[in-house]
């Protein structure tokens, strides 16, 4: 047998726990019974027919609502975790809203926009709710919280609010098309894309030279050789034999390298709250890299090219060099692991042991600092042809809350393009975060630096 | 046994919920305005006029309940015809000010309302205020004057039915929750207006 104390203590409970869970009724529902019996018991008692009249919908409709049963289930369908950035998809909710359910008010997606959207006011019926997304903002991001509410006619009794499982993915950065432009080759590979300097077993005619000791017989031009023949008498002799050389092709190698030691966007005034953001800022310096990366590796992947990433702060979310699809899609991901790890600090590095004998390296990086300038001169010195892709963001807003804003921002600029002439002067090419009209002068920088480097 | 489901319905963008609070508005500018045209009660109306702005923004709230209570009160000491214009045409403002007070309670105010979501609750505010309609006809051709004892009794008799059917909505049950999360303490109506994670 209960002890009275006991079964005041669970009717206690029993009313705290009924005003969270479960179905419950509203402030409507309060106002529909207790105001519209209230006019028409004064009504009544004061033979006053307006009161009646008016407290009667009130009551009736409070009346013939019935309280609704059953547990109402808002199920998020799993959607894919990586996607594009810039693509649309469909999310899809699935809703079994029980019986008396007369609105369905869930989280979702607006048509068309990123992110978990408002909620919307829906006539409950079980099935899916589908709503078309746009994947917007490149990084990880939630796309999906069906936090839901359920209501019964006029709002008198609700369910909920129940927040709703987070769905996040992850949006890759973009790949905005850019012209091919050749890298230097490098033999590191038995095959590759690119024409070597250096005699090979490539398609591309080299020379025709006499046959010396070691040459393949296949490779023999029968042709030139019949002719050097007949015009020393006819006989095959040696030193009438020749053969076709052809160029090797080798692979050739990209580093891109990536300053996360800071992302900043065109308001000086913000900058200080570097560090305070899970995400990049959108038209930030991180974030025109990232882009300008992303559309770089898929170029040359394209043509065959070897790409590895080289995150200068956070060395362990780097990616070894690689080719192929696959090796696009990991050097995505390891730019989005970078976007989030940006805290302001680091020391950036880019060891020798991260560049490849004789690849490319492009530093990505608004050069801020002079420790950037001294990582890619060095980076030049060691032989690799470097190319310095300034990411700062054009039309940088002086800080309105000081006087100084107009100097510093002076100050910061001049500074900016001293860095840059320094590595210009280190034989560095430096080119605006506009890569798409950069590649094409990889070439050209690559001819002009030819005669310097072998 | 679970229902059939429906097919995949497309969610549109909708209209803003900012339009419920505007209808919330223009029904309480209507029960305000009624009475006021018939005889000005500037005290009472003030009052009103502040419960319906308490409405509007705080549509869960009781600002309603005494908005409507406020404006029957006005109603009455406007005029003595109980059937006048004024008197008949309060039934359906009142009416919808509490259905459009209800609605906007549980939508937050950046939410997205679909119309098709109004065809039902249009469908019953009309059953409704035919019922009541009804009734103020049937009141129109009953005779005025004094009311027998017997039927003051059997009205308030009816009254008490009327309360003991009306107190069930709040008898208690413990039901399960729907995904297995909880609500939880923190998920109120506040935090579901403005959209934050709230719960465990």
């Amino acid at each position: 047998m209960t002890a009275p104390g006991a079964r005041v203590r669970q009717w206690l409970v029993g009313r705290r726990l009924v005003r969270h869970t479960g179905w419950r009724p509203t402030d409507t529902l309060v106002r529909a019974l207790g105001a519209g019996f209230a006019l028409v018991v004064a009504g009544t008692v004061l033979h006053q027919l307006p009161l009646v009249l008016i407290g009667v919908p009130l009551l009736v409709s409070g009346l013939i609502t019935p309280r609704p049963s059953g547990s109402p289930t808002v199920t998020p369908v799993r959607h894919a975790e990586t996607v594009d950035s810039g693509g649309t998809g469909t999310v899809t909710v699935e809703v079994r809203p029980g019986d008396g359910a007369a609105f369905t008010a869930v989280r979702l997606p607006v048509t068309g926009r990123s992110g978990v959207g408002p909620v919307h006011l829906l006539p409950a019926a079980a099935g899916a709710l589908r709503a078309r997304i746009r994947w917007g903002h490149w990084g990880r991001s939630e796309y999906l919280r069906a936090d839901h509410l359920l209501a019964s006619d006029d709002g008198l009794f609700v369910y909920g609010p129940v927040v709703g499982r987070v769905a996040q993915h992850t949006v890759l950065p973009p790949i905005e098309p850019l012209p091919g432009a050749s890298l230097p080759p490098r033999a590191a590979g038995l095959v590759g894309a690119h024409r070597s300097r250096r005699p090979g077993d490539g398609m591309e005619l080299r020379d025709i030279r006499p046959f010396q000791q070691g040459d393949r017989l296949r490779r023999i031009d029968w042709r030139v050789s019949l002719r050097a023949a007949a015009a020393r008498g006819g006989a095959l002799v040696p030193g009438t034999l020749h053969v076709r050389e052809r160029y090797a092709e080798a692979d050739a190698d990209l580093v891109l390298a990536l300053d996360t030691t800071v992302d900043v966007d065109t308001d000086l005034a913000r900058w200080s709250e570097l560090g305070q953001r899970p995400d990049a800022r959108r038209g930030g310096s991180l974030d025109l890299g990232v882009r300008a990366a992303a559309s770089l590796a898929a170029a040359f992947l394209r043509q065959g090219d070897r790409v590895s990433y080289v995150d200068l702060v956070n060395a362990r979310l780097g990616v070894p060099v690689g080719s192929g699809r696959r090796q696009l899609e990991l050097v995505r991901h390891a730019l989005v692991r970078s976007g989030e790890r940006v805290t302001g600090g680091g020391e950036p590095v880019l060891r020798a042991g991260q560049v490849p004998l004789g690849a490319t390296v492009i530093v990505l990086s608004p050069f801020l600092v002079d420790s950037l300038v001294d990582l890619t001169a060095r980076a030049a010195r060691r032989g690799n042809l470097v190319i310095a892709i300034d990411v700062l963001p054009e039309g940088l807003l002086a800080d309105t809350a000081t006087p100084w804003g107009d100097a510093v921002r002076t100050i910061l600029l001049a500074e900016q393009r001293m860095r840059l002439a320094a590595l210009a002067d280190q034989g560095v090419l430096v080119l605006r975060r506009d890569a798409a009209a950069s590649i094409g002068l990889l070439r050209r920088h690559r001819e002009a630096r030819r005669g310097v480097r072998r | 046994m679970n229902p059939p489901m429906n097919p995949p319905v497309p969610v549109g963008r909708g209209v803003s919920a900012w339009w419920l609070r505007v209808a919330v508005a223009v029904s309480g500018a209507a029960i305000l305005g009624i009475p006021l045209l018939e005889r000005p009660v500037v005290g009472l109306a003030v009052l009103v006029g502040l419960a319906v702005a308490g409405s509007v923004y705080a549509p869960a709230s009781p600002a309603p309940a005494a908005a409507i209570v406020g404006a029957a009160v006005t109603v009455v000491l406007s005029g003595d015809d109980p059937l006048r214009p004024a008197v008949l045409a309060m039934i359906p403002a009142v009416h919808l000010f509490h259905v459009s007070c209800g609605l906007a309670g549980i939508l937050p105010v950046h939410g997205r309302l679909h119309l098709v979501a109004l065809r039902r609750p249009a469908l019953r505010v009309l059953a409704v205020q035919g019922v009541t309609f009804v009734l103020a006809g049937v009141a129109a051709v009953l005779p005025t004057g004094r009311v027998p004892v017997v039927v003051e009794v059997f009205a308030l008799v009816g009254l008490v039915v009327i309360a003991l059917v009306a107190l069930g909505p709040w008898r208690e049950h413990a039901h399960t929750r729907g995904d297995g999360r909880s609500a939880g303490p923190g998920a109120t109506m506040e935090a579901w207006g403005e959209g934050r994670r709230s719960g465990s």
